[in-house]
């Protein structure tokens, strides 16, 4: 990618001020909402690794790089682990593409949440983490930036939204996704405390450990928004992404141990009763992300693996355990 | 025919991941090559299986939806989706998508009129989910 190459070095030299140059830049594996790429730079104060995010042709979701890049900064500087953003290219002048770079956190290494028993012995403290990092982000009061760089979404406006992106998108009758959004849109919670940011893909797969399972760093903020608390915690502890294994969540710790970290750690109170709904919700709004990405590849502007699984595996998991949740809450 | 599709795709699989992705190495392509062949052993596992129990399940949808009280009919949404499955010859590859839609539509009205029916529908579509789940495969050391 000698093109991309000369463009980065380009830009770092006008960001640093100095000439600099890029080299090994190669390109992450999987990822469907953004291409990541890592990089190194080089120039007269040092060498650095770098990672870019931009999008793709295609992807499961069009979400705000601008709100990305706030959310990163924001979680950044409250001292959660989180990537430094360094630049946003918000028209693809800079990166060929809309995006933005970040300071690498070296060392890590995402977990296919498909794999069981990946965070070996440490499982229940890489849990503790977690779950006190998801919680040290529940705590964090929006302020007046954050509001004006990321979407307002609470439980109604996140339904609308998915609903919206079914509508769109659905290649054939979704019967158990439309099942789903009626018995959502009738069940509406009252927010389950103040709102707070929400990362909106906090699960197994997106944050990196080291080589003892610890946790250095949550990644893929693209989703994030101003909501409920009970949202992240419903999608990481949704079973798609619990590495196929009973009683535990995210394969890391017990839901107890779970809940009692996050709560620790943002001064909240679990509600379970929102939290029910969040649970259903996490499936329709799995099934909506399937369903877009069959479309995308069925209307053949990607062939990226990651997207035709999407629409092939977590489609069908999805169905299948918001069928049986309906029969559970419809019962 | 000698390999039947499942066994077809899992070859396919077997070639992918033994002779293309190692050839390739560790990177964005190696990978993707990898997740090809995790794609083709996906698909095959169970495949005949999945196959085996659609004709008993399209024919208890056919049933359901031949349920449909005369209520239901009347409406617009349902008479639509009626409409579009009766246009639909039983030999049509659409034939089922088009009897989908007649079951969304009923269970739609059935939600709000008739709890009962309402039920059956989703026990319809829980032994559907069912069917159609796939297991993660293991693949070939």
């Amino acid at each position: 990618m000698p093109e991309l190459e000369d463009r980065l070095s380009a830009l770092l030299t006008r960001l640093d001020g100095t000439p600099t140059s890029v080299d090994e830049l190669s390109r992450f594996h999987g990822g469907a909402a953004r291409e990541t790429w890592r990089l190194r730079a080089t120039n007269a104060q040092g060498q650095r690794w770098l990672v870019m995010r931009r999008d793709p042709a295609s992807s499961l979701i069009d979400t705000s790089r601008a709100a990305e890049f706030h959310v990163l900064g924001r979680a950044h500087a409250a001292g959660l682990p989180a990537p430094q953003p360094l630049h946003l290219d918000q028209t693809g002048a800079d990166l060929g593409a809309p995006g933005f770079l970040m300071a690498e956190i070296p060392g890590g290494h995402a977990c296919s949440p498909f794999e069981p028993d990946v965070y070996g012995a440490a499982a229940a403290e890489t849990g503790k983490a977690l779950f006190t990092a998801l919680g040290r982000l529940h705590a964090l009061v929006p302020d007046a930036a954050d509001r004006a760089a990321l979407p307002h979404q609470d439980a109604a406006g996140r339904l609308a939204h998915w609903k919206a992106e079914i509508a769109a998108h659905r290649l054939r009758p979704e019967p158990i996704a439309d099942a789903a959004c009626r018995w959502l849109e009738a069940s509406i919670p009252p927010p389950s405390g103040p709102e707070t940011i929400v990362h909106g893909d906090f699960r197994s797969g997106n944050f990196l450990v080291d080589d003892q399972n610890r946790l250095i760093a949550i990644l893929d903020w693209e989703m994030a928004h101003i909501g409920d608390p009970m949202e992240d915690l419903a999608w990481v502890m949704d079973p798609l992404w619990g590495h196929g294994m009973e009683g535990v969540v995210a394969g890391t710790c017990t839901r107890e141990a779970a809940i009692d970290a996050w709560e620790t750690a943002s001064g909240r109170t679990f509600d379970a009763a929102s939290w029910a709904w969040w649970r259903l919700f996490a499936g329709f709004q799995g099934l909506a992300i399937w369903i877009t990405s069959s479309f995308e590849v069925a209307h053949g502007r990607t062939a990226d693996p990651s997207m035709i699984f999407a629409g092939i595996l977590p489609y069908r998991f999805h169905n299948r355990m918001v069928a049986r949740l309906l029969k559970e809450l419809t019962a | 025919m000698s390999l039947d599709l499942s066994q077809s795709l899992a070859s396919l699989g077997a070639g992918q991941a033994m002779l293309v992705a190692p050839t390739l190495g560790e990177g964005y392509t190696g990978k993707t090559a990898g997740s090809i062949a995790f794609l083709l052993f996906l698909l095959a596992n169970g495949l005949e299986a999945r196959l085996a129990r659609r004709p008993a399940l399209t024919a208890g949808l056919e049933a359901l939806v031949a349920q449909a009280p005369p209520a239901a009919c009347a409406d617009p949404a349902m008479a639509a989706a009626l409409s579009a499955m009766r246009d639909t010859p039983a030999d049509d590859p659409q034939r089922f998508d088009r009897l989908m839609g007649a079951l969304a539509a009923l269970h739609a009205w059935a939600d709000a009129a008739d709890p009962p029916l309402a039920a059956r529908c989703l026990d319809w579509l829980v032994l559907w989910a069912d069917s159609e789940h796939l297991e993660i495969p293991a693949l070939p050391a």
